[in-house]
């Protein structure tokens, strides 16, 4: 059971508050209040505590120098293994509170198989979404997030090496320039965006909270049956192109952030989802037309 | 010199196979990398785990598997293999030298 919100906001401005997604448990503490609101508006909802057992990273978002907090203030990182991050302005802190837990990720889990990639769930089957930016990644596990499927991740898909089980981690969407109206749009109702961040290095950044169903299932892992590579082009015609095995294998590869420090591990449990899913390429012109082509792959290939 | 030389595989212990129905899947130990191999590069290296073998041997070896003489285009194909297996790091030189 969460701690209540007093305290929650006493942990996060002080030592530190514990917040569990998936399978990791970060520790985080926020110095500015107004990073602090915003964080606990777009993680309402998660799971936190006040002392876990085990703590995999370490976030403080906090000022280098009491001038920096309170004249033009400047947001820095501390995760641990590192604090020499680039200081952003106070007004996109939130940005640096996701950078700094996706470094940590991206960076330091070598106890999953990681994916750049979006992952969700319909029906017990579970898909996977790898991309490179740009290709509508995100747009698309949010628009099914929000299409009724379950959502588990929008940045890093999580295999675990002995089962083949894809774990949640449903932080959430980054979504960025184009997709932010598009999935407005979607989903009809403003409360689960943050406020839109403009002029950073990608454009205009906007965060969707994943639908509660899908945080309320943030322990339930899933079988790994579709993989889907999309692309996204505002002038093509929709089409599906299946993979070869082979070919599945080595996308999955390069999707991956830490196949080559797992090792053998990875290699045989990439080889297994290469075999035991169907994987193909979707190019598509709008969302909707995306949901489609997914929803259109899986019903003629799954029974 | 790769006209002369004799290769060898490495080590065998330090690959991993997945054989897909269009391809072998090599991954090797040492680097990380994974490669793919269709069936003839997969044939050749197969012959050179089995001992080791020179240019010309290999030649009369596949010869002998396709049961007919290997034609130029494929005796250039045998060739280049040997050159990218080399460079990948899966065969070396019986004598280092022959590298040169």
């Amino acid at each position: 059971m969460n701690p209540d919100l007093s305290t929650i906001k006493r942990r996060l401005s002080g030592s530190g508050l514990f917040m569990t997604v998936g399978p990791i448990c970060t520790k985080i503490s926020i110095k500015f209040p107004s990073i602090r609101d915003e964080f606990m508006h777009i993680y309402k909802g998660y799971s936190f505590s006040e002392q876990p057992e085990i703590t995999d990273y370490y976030l403080d978002v906090y000022a280098k120098s009491f001038y920096r907090r309170y004249v033009r203030p400047q947001v820095a990182l501390n995760t641990l293994t590192r604090n020499n991050f680039v200081p952003l302005p106070e007004s996109m802190g939130l940005l640096s509170v996701e950078m700094g837990m996706n470094w940590q990720v991206a960076f330091g889990c070598k106890t999953h198989v990681l994916f750049h990639a979006g992952v969700v769930e319909r029906d017990g089957i579970g898909v996977v979404i790898p991309a490179i930016s740009g290709s509508g990644k995100s747009t698309l596990s949010a628009g099914l997030a929000y299409d009724g499927w379950r959502f588990l991740s929008d940045e890093f898909g999580m295999l675990d090496v002995d089962t083949g089980l894809l774990y949640p981690y449903p932080r959430p969407v980054s979504l960025k320039n184009e997709s932010i109206a598009v999935m407005k749009d979607w989903v009809g109702d403003p409360e689960p965006f943050s406020r839109e961040y403009e002029g950073t290095p990608k454009g205009t950044i906007c965060y969707l909270r994943p639908p509660v169903p899908s945080l309320e299932n943030m322990h339930k892992p899933v079988r790994p049956r579709v993989v889907i590579h999309p692309v996204f082009n505002p002038n093509a015609k929709p089409s599906i192109t299946p993979l070869t095995k082979t070919m599945a294998f080595f996308r999955l590869v390069r999707s991956s952030a830490n196949y080559g420090d797992i090792g053998e591990a990875a290699f045989h449990a990439l080889t297994k989802v290469a075999e035991e899913t169907i994987s193909c390429e979707i190019t598509y012109s709008s969302l909707e037309e995306a949901i489609a082509l997914v929803n259109q792959f899986i019903d003629e290939n799954i029974s | 010199m790769i006209e002369t030389a004799v290769f060898k595989v490495m080590d065998t212990a330090c690959f991993l196979w997945h054989h897909m129905d269009d391809a072998h899947i090599i991954y090797d130990v040492r680097s990380g990398h994974s490669q793919a191999l269709n069936d003839f590069a997969y044939e050749i290296f197969e012959i050179l785990a089995d001992k080791p073998c020179s240019l010309a041997g290999l030649t009369v070896e596949l010869e002998k598997i396709l049961e007919q003489p290997l034609g130029d285009e494929l005796k250039s194909q045998v060739k280049k293999t040997i050159i990218d297996f080399d460079k990948m790091g899966l065969i070396e030189p019986k004598n280092p030298e022959h590298r040169e």
